[in-house]
């Protein structure tokens, strides 16, 4: 296995559209549930974990950053073989996909709940989760360029969203916001974890950025951007969430961000809250889309599996342990369980990767100097 | 060849998969508009139900079913035995309570229509003077469209004039779950055989506790937010106008000066000034037009309508306080002096409980500022 990969010039995508992968990929199902979870931790004052944990993300992008410059043009599985031997490497690799995969797991399982729970009481989670895969299946097909671009156009057109929001907007209670600074240090910490456990996906730079075209020089800007633009929007739905909930209510309250559309009416649409689930499909399909094609990808990286029997043996894989969770109670503490298993991988791996890389390159180079005086 | 199999396999995928959902033709549900709820023999919730029916034969679009259960839904579905049709409950517009059942309490009621993701957060709620069932099944010959839509928009219209608190059932359970502020609902009453608002029910936690009638819910609305050409009646002392009364002839001179005015703009500030001993002070501040008054009063002098303007600010603030009072007898507080309690250094971990003990000690200082603005074309 080659530690650095040469991608074709027709492979590459400009490292704009890394502000549309990391925002696509970090704002999915979590961000509907996710006040009440980050409420219930630092309560009013919920708002400053989230800046807390948006300084965090920018750190570990940096760290991640810092990693991957180290090395000419590598992905995660490639240095990781390159650090621990080929041995070890794989088995972390390994362990590294099978977490995409049940990344991608609790995706899907959690929007189809949401589904069930609120349009289609009766239709078999093994049918949606076939509809889905469908379509993700489809556009992995495609390869990357179009994975790309359908992570582009669905975030593009799925945008409008925020503009519903501006009628529970008008019937915020300000006092729900006082006193601040109440919460404790700890509650706060807490809080920015929980708001990390619904932002994950930044590992994706691990794995897309061989295939950035870095001729450019602004490479890490796009993706700070989506950082900024993923923490904002979860931002704006805990402020106008605690606004609009009673504190006591809240707690209580599953998924506030579409409670919050509940209130939103027309009269040529009576219940907007229908159509924004069903239009959160595009808001899903990126994130999964993204994991799908991380997957196979590896797979393909560590094992040479072909890409297409990967993807066609996984999606029906997916298929199948989607029928198999049954219960809300299941679905919730196999996310949970996702969440912080993520969170270790995400945010606290890179910082025990990045001296270990730098200790290598830099023996490395030391190794080097005599030959090069040579 | 292969590609052609796949591309047929998807389409008439998209075809068959359509199965997989229960078919709901607008023909063949019933869609609920308006709902109330009653308290009915033996514990049980008696629901009656003005329904939507699009159908070919009928010449009639509305309908009304009834059915009885131990819960909300069990009334529901009981009521569906007796529809052609299955009920659909996505379009609920108005929940009405009879008055019975909102004095026990309905937040278990409405848990059930909030856990419901079907029901809609928009619906309107009030409460029934007597019945809701009485209410809803008014003869329709009288009010010319469905009773439903007639309740609505009987609601929608006055609260957009901000004459009585419209609530949905998001408003009021936000403000039951916050601390310190009670709710108050909209009463519907028969006035010869045609709904009527009729007052506001004032509620203790879930529980209606009281009712206010009318002109007390101009002084609720000017706490709450910016009133605006609203009438008020009030009747003042005539003794300080004695001297700039107009010569009538033969007219029998009364003690009270009867008078109408237009609030044409009027709001409230409230603040805490003694935390310890729970002190508040309402500002309110008015801008009138005289419309009417009785006696005839001659305004051509600035100096009246000094003298009138203090007899407002004075009769304004009599009536705060006794509104008040009463509602502190009611245990109630739709005013929502509590919120500013626990904005303060000493409430900020107090309890609706804490808030229940407190409320009927506090004190209020009400300050009316009154402005009258036009008196007329008449002097």
């Amino acid at each position: 296995m080659d530690i650095n990969l040469t991608v074709k010039r027709g492979d590459q995508f400009q490292p704009f559209y890394l502000f549309f992968i990391i925002f696509g990929i970090q704002i999915g199902i979590g961000v509907l549930g996710v006040p009440r979870y980050i409420f219930e931790d630092a309560h009013q004052d919920a708002w400053l974990s989230i800046i807390l944990a948006y300084l965090y993300m920018l750190i570990v992008a940096w760290v991640m950053f810092s990693i991957l410059n180290c090395y000419e043009n590598a992905d995660i599985l490639g240095i990781q073989v390159d650090l621990f031997g080929k041995w070890i490497g794989k088995l972390l690799g390994t362990g590294y996909l099978l977490f995409l995969l049940a990344e991608l797991l609790s995706v899907l399982l959690t929007y189809i709940e949401v589904i069930q729970l609120f349009i289609f009481p009766t239709m078999p989670s093994s049918i949606m989760a076939l509809l889905l895969l469908i379509l993700i299946v489809y556009s992995i097909l495609g390869g990357l360029r179009i994975v790309v671009g359908v992570v582009f156009l669905f975030t593009l057109l799925s945008l409008w969203l925020f503009l519903l929001v501006y009628d529970p907007i008008t019937r915020i209670e300000t006092a729900h916001f006082l006193p601040i600074f109440e919460a404790s240090f700890t509650d706060l910490l807490k809080g920015a974890r929980t708001t990390i456990y619904s932002l994950l996906g930044l590992e994706i730079l691990f794995f897309i950025y061989p295939f950035v075209d870095k001729r450019g020089t602004k490479i890490r800007l796009p993706a700070f951007l989506g950082i900024t633009a993923s923490t904002f929007t979860v931002l704006l739905a805990t402020i106008i969430s605690i606004g609009y909930f009673s504190p006591n209510d809240l707690g209580l309250i599953d998924w506030p961000v579409l409670s919050l559309f509940k209130s939103v009416s027309f009269s040529f649409m009576e219940r907007f809250d229908y159509l924004v689930i069903m239009e959160w499909m595009m808001v899903v399909i990126p994130t999964a889309v993204l994991l799908m094609w991380a997957f196979t990808y590896g797979a393909k990286r560590l094992y040479s599996f072909p890409k297409k029997s990967t993807l066609y043996v996984t999606s029906i894989g997916l298929v199948i342990t989607c029928s198999l969770f049954t219960k809300n109670v299941q679905i919730q503490n196999f996310a949970n369980l996702v969440s912080k298993v993520g969170f270790w991988v995400i945010f606290v791996y890179p910082f025990i990767l990045l001296p270990i890389v730098l200790l290598k390159t830099k023996r490395k180079t030391l190794k080097d100097l005599p030959n090069s005086n040579e | 060849m292969v590609k052609k199999l796949i591309c047929f396999m998807l389409l008439s995928s998209t075809i068959l998969l359509t199965s997989c959902i229960k078919t709901q033709s607008i023909e063949k549900i019933g869609i609920i508009n308006a709902h109330g709820v009653d308290k009915g023999d033996e514990n049980l919730l008696e629901s009656t139900l003005i329904v939507f029916q699009f159908s070919a034969q009928s010449e009639e679009i509305t309908k009304v079913v009834s059915g009885k259960g131990k819960t909300i839904d069990g009334a529901l579905e009981d009521a569906n035995h007796s529809s052609l049709y299955e009920l659909a409950p996505g379009k609920i517009k108005l929940m009405l309570f009879g008055r019975e059942l909102a004095e026990q309490g309905i937040l278990p009621l409405l848990d059930s229509q909030a856990r419901d993701a079907r029901i809609p957060d928009l619906m309107y709620l009030s409460v029934s003077e007597t019945t809701a069932k009485e209410v809803l099944h008014v003869d329709e010959q009288q009010i010319s469209t469905d009773i439903g839509q007639f309740l609505q928009g009987l609601i929608e219209n006055h609260s957009t004039d901000h004459n009585i608190p419209r609530k949905t059932l998001q408003d009021f359970l936000r403000i039951y779950y916050d601390v310190g502020q009670d709710n108050a609902l909209p009463i519907v009453e028969l006035h010869d055989n045609v709904p009527k608002l009729n007052g506001v029910a004032v509620f203790r936690g879930d529980r209606m506790v009281g009712k206010l009638t009318n002109p007390e819910i101009v002084l609720l609305n000017l706490m709450q937010r910016t009133v605006k050409e609203r009438l008020v009646e009030m009747s003042v002392s005539l003794e300080p106008f004695r001297d700039h009364l107009e010569k009538r002839e033969d007219r029998e001179r009364k003690d009270e000066l009867e008078i109408a005015f237009i609030i044409k703009k009027g709001k409230s500030k409230t603040k805490l000034i003694d935390a310890e001993n729970l002190v508040f002070q309402t500002e309110t501040k008015m801008e009138m037009r005289l419309l009417e008054q009785s006696a005839g009063v001659v305004f051509k002098d600035p100096k009246v309508i000094k003298i009138l303007e203090k007899e407002v600010e004075k009769n304004m603030e009599a009536r705060f306080n006794k509104l008040l009072t009463k509602l502190q007898s009611l245990e109630s507080d739709p005013f929502g002096y509590g919120r500013y309690y626990k904005r303060s250094e000493q409430g900020k971990d107090m309890t609706n409980e804490e808030w229940r003990e407190k409320y009927p000690s506090i004190e209020v200082k009400f300050k009316v500022e009154a402005e009258i603005f036009r008196h007329g074309v008449i002097d």
